[in-house]
């Protein structure tokens, strides 16, 4: 048998096609390593190829071991899951809804809400199948043409409501809304196939790393939103915590990891106290309101608190229902409604799937699935954090929160990042990427008459 | 001389952790090696060899990378702190099992 037939009938063998290019490669260096021996015992080259091929045994057998192990799999238990909070997070809106909204909350259409989870489900499967890996190599790319259209859109079509660009409206007359906050979020796991590509590198790498982050902080800035601008701090330096953490620049870890987690916790409460202590004018106002109850204008905060005091373990609470806001309050008012058990197993099962994500994402032996994986697990835990400190009565910022909220742009959002986290996990034994060799510290020897000699 | 797989096929792996636990090595490397330790007693085929080695990286024993050697690129493996621990747990086996043959054979008839 010649060389390439014996690749072709083994490949063949692997029904998963993204799996055979690499160990096509491997089996090839094998043969070729082979014949080398073989012709410098002085065989011909076509007697050498033959004696090679010979050497490697039943290529169909040899294939369908091979198949057996580089196989796709599906996250059967997880999809599950997800339809169901998805399916449960609408009809427990719905009835909340009815019970307790007031005057100026918004009104949600169950009907539409089913048609986009239809709809994300589908954009779901569709990206579990995809190739996350190509996704990953024009990670640059794709951001620098997200950050593009998006300020392009802004500012040629976007229409301000309440005073911030959040909405893009089409200009071909339809009436959807494009919501650009949500999109921004899909900037995480890209920022981590970048930094993929600075493996290797040294302190220019961190900077570089930096650097990345600014495409995603303009555009909360252009948007504006600090909502969007805090979700997207947090997921970059859990992302680059990762990639530090797991050794990939040659820089002091033991040094640079503590100085970035500093930075991040002094950064934003630094910040804040200032604007609140020094600045006059609105900022200062909505910042007071977020995290002081006892200020005067915080009924938001203190309305969570009084409807949480007031919840029983089981069943209806025996305060008064006074956010008239449901949508962004949905567990609060099911702590309130259903009791402080079905929160917390509402709560329960949501950051279950999270951390499952985190955990599938941690354990890749491909660093490029390992790091996307931690991007879009990292966003989707940072909004649940976020959600449950509000509806906890912590701070008050309404956020988006997967399977919680309405709002058809951000479950399409959600839903891809479960896609992409499903492709990881499908792709597990599939793209097994080879590392460069893993840097070790050097360790200075001393310099001796002996070894100087040498 | 080639060994009755049946008596070969069990070890195995234990024999490629071992000889990784040493040194990092690629798929040819490590038949030749094999060979040479066993005085030619072991002849692995390339066919067996990688499915088996994609099976061990799959279970997080081995990881692999990739170097560049006078122009070509090859795969290397090495083996993970897990390995480790498997290729000591596979040793104490073997020495129990290969003990128990010895004595089954020892027993002289009466």
């Amino acid at each position: 048998m010649k060389k390439e037939e014996y690749l072709s009938t083994l490949t063949e063998q692997i029904r998963c096609k993204m799996a055979r290019d690499p160990v096509r490669a491997e089996i090839q260096g094998h043969i070729e390593d082979q014949m080398e021996v073989f012709l410098e015992e002085g065989m011909s080259r076509e007697e050498a190829e033959d004696a090679a091929v010979a050497q490697m045994g039943d290529p169909v057998e040899a294939g369908g071991a091979l198949d057996r192990i580089h196989r796709p799999r599906m996250a059967w238990g997880m999809i599950l899951l997800i339809s169901i909070l998805g399916v449960a997070g609408i009809l427990l809106q719905d009835v909340l809804q009815r019970q307790f909204a007031g005057e100026y909350s918004v009104v949600i259409d169950p009907g539409k809400l089913f048609v986009f989870l239809i709809l994300s489900f589908c954009i779901m499967i569709l990206v579990c199948f995809a190739d996350y890996s190509r996704i990953g190599a024009c990670a640059k790319a794709i951001t620098a043409g997200m950050f593009l259209v998006i300020m392009a859109g802004m500012a040629f079509f976007g229409g301000p409501i309440n005073g911030t660009r959040y909405w893009i409206a089409s200009p071909l007359g339809y009436s959807f809304f494009v919501s650009v906050q949500m999109f921004t979020l899909l900037l995480v796991p890209l920022y981590g196939a970048i930094l993929y590509t600075y493996r290797q590198q040294g302190y220019r790498a961190v900077l570089k790393s930096l650097f990345w982050m600014l495409p995603g902080f303009l555009i909360a800035g252009m948007i504006p939103s600090t909502l969007i601008f805090t979700i997207l701090f947090f997921s970059y330096v859990i992302v680059l915590s990762a990639a530090l953490w797991k050794g990939w620049f040659r820089v002091a870890r033991k040094a640079v990891l503590p100085i970035l987690w500093g930075v991040t916790a002094a950064l934003p409460f630094l910040i804040c106290r200032a604007v609140m202590n020094y600045a006059k004018g609105y900022r200062a106002e909505r910042l007071k309101i977020m995290f002081l109850p006892d200020y005067a204008a915080s009924f938001q905060l203190r309305a969570v608190q009084r409807i949480l005091e007031s919840s029983r373990w089981l069943g209806m609470g025996a305060g008064k229902s006074e956010i008239g806001e449901v949508s962004s309050y949905t567990l609060t008012y099911t702590i309130y409604y259903y009791g402080i058990l079905a929160g917390v197993l509402l709560a329960g099962l949501i950051l279950f799937l999270f951390l499952r994500f985190f955990r599938i994402s941690l354990r890749q032996k491909n660093q490029l699935g390992m790091i996307m994986g931690v991007g879009c697990s990292a966003v989707l835990m940072v909004q649940l954090g976020l959600y449950l400190a509000c509806n906890l009565g912590i701070v008050n910022m309404p956020t988006y929160c997967p399977f919680l909220n309405y709002g058809g742009s951000g479950m399409v959002v959600s839903f891809t990042l479960y896609g992409l986290m499903l492709s990881i996990y499908r792709y597990e034994n599939v793209l097994t990427e080879t590392w460069a060799k893993k840097w070790k510290a050097p360790h200075w020897r001393l310099v001796t008459k002996d070894t100087e000699a040498r | 001389m080639a060994i009755d797989r049946s008596l070969s096929s069990g070890s195995t792996p234990m024999l490629l952790l071992k000889l990784l636990s040493e040194k990092d090595m690629y798929g040819y490397e490590i038949i030749e090696t094999l060979r040479e330790r066993s005085q030619n007693v072991f002849e692995m085929k390339a066919g067996t060899l990688y499915p088996l080695l994609h099976s061990l990286e799959e279970k997080g024993l081995l990881t692999a990378y990739e170097r560049e050697v006078s122009g070509k690129v090859r795969k290397y493996y090495c083996i993970t702190k897990e390995g480790r621990k498997s290729l000591v747990q596979r040793q104490e086996e073997w020495e129990r099992y290969s003990r128990a043959v010895a004595d089954v054979m020892s027993l002289t008839p009466a």
